[in-house]
């Protein structure tokens, strides 16, 4: 569940101070190929930061985004993104998926499903 | 070493729950050097347009010895080029992200190689030397790519031998295609021959 909302008057958060003015990392540690996809919508948007409200708007289930999907939109680099999805997730806001990679490369029925879809493209 | 994937795998939180509907994601980099074609190849297959991430890298990141005698901490701002293609039916979501033009800079950012199934290293054949990097890079990390010719203007004076012969490629059955990055077809194609090699080595891997 998101934290309760912002107390009313106070300043919003800048991005730069929820990620380069951090002094601990968050918990969920991202890839810039990992899928986000937002796990809360609508009616729970309405107290948190307009930034996080634009991520969170931009990843609607099931459409996952990946990190640097975000990040580039966001026009933010790659780590501070990183970092600011972290905490997102942290808090229940949204949902992380890894990317896909060992066992998988391996996995010759899903490399030729990847195949087939790609040869109908 | 621990990465940010090992880290990734321990994170705590709402992660994917069992039988979760979303599509994985699956990268794919396209390399080569500076004007061969990565960003068109990109903008040509992908279902968005190319978007621009960036990554500041500092030395203190970087875990061999110093870089060609710099001696204090430096920042470098690396740009890549990428785009996605949704394959519903496999349930997968594929980046291609073009690699950064300074391949020095590659061995600083493990989270560019960690993941990636495989590449597909552009060749321009009137300035080959450019690919060279890549081909290193990606011969000594292990992953497997396939070569793609770009012929500009429609054209290609040598045939795939010779300019697999030229970038003295380690596997000599490492696929080299002649391509338009401008072609859809074409593009499609590397990266079919880029799977049917993912395919032909995946018994190879999962016997290790």
């Amino acid at each position: 569940m998101p934290d309760a909302p912002r107390p009313r008057g106070r300043r919003r958060t800048r991005l730069y101070a929820l990620t380069d003015g951090r002094t601990a990392a968050p918990r969920t540690v991202l890839t810039m190929d990992t899928m986000i996809t937002a796990a809360v919508g609508g009616d729970a948007l309405g107290g948190l930061p307009t930034e996080w409200q634009t991520i969170l708007a931009m990843c609607p289930s099931p459409d996952g985004r990946a990190v640097a999907e975000i990040a580039a939109r966001m026009h933010m680099c790659l780590t501070p993104m990183a970092v600011l999805l972290g905490e997102l997730a942290d808090r229940g806001l949204i949902r992380h998926r890894a990317p896909l990679e060992g066992a998988e490369t391996s996995n010759v029925h899903l490399l030729m499903r990847i195949r087939d879809s790609l040869a109908h493209l | 070493m621990p990465t940010f994937e090992t880290s990734a795998r321990r994170a705590t939180g709402p992660a994917e729950p069992a039988g979760a509907t979303e599509a994985a994601p699956v990268k794919i980099l396209v390399a080569g050097g500076f004007g061969v074609g990565k960003t068109t190849l990109v903008e040509t297959i992908s279902e968005i347009e190319p978007l621009r991430t960036e990554e500041r890298l500092t030395a203190a990141g970087v875990g061999v010895d110093d870089l060609d005698g710099i001696e204090s901490k430096t920042v470098t701002t690396v740009a890549m080029d990428f785009g996605r293609i949704t394959l519903t039916d496999a349930g997968v979501v594929l980046y291609l992200f073009g690699t950064p033009g300074q391949e020095r800079f590659w061995f600083m950012w493990d989270d560019l190689l960690n993941g990636a199934f495989g590449a597909v290293v552009l060749v321009d054949t009137r300035r080959l030397d450019r690919s060279f990097p890549a081909v290193d890079f990606f011969e000594s990390r292990g992953l497997p790519f396939v070569v793609g010719a770009n012929c500009f203007h429609g054209e290609q004076a040598y045939t795939a031998d010779e300019i697999r012969a030229a970038l003295h490629l380690r596997d000599p059955e490492t696929p080299v295609l002649m391509l338009d990055a401008r072609s859809r077809d074409d593009v499609r194609d590397a990266l079919l021959s880029l799977l049917d090699l993912l395919i032909a080595k995946a018994p190879a891997t999962a016997a290790l």
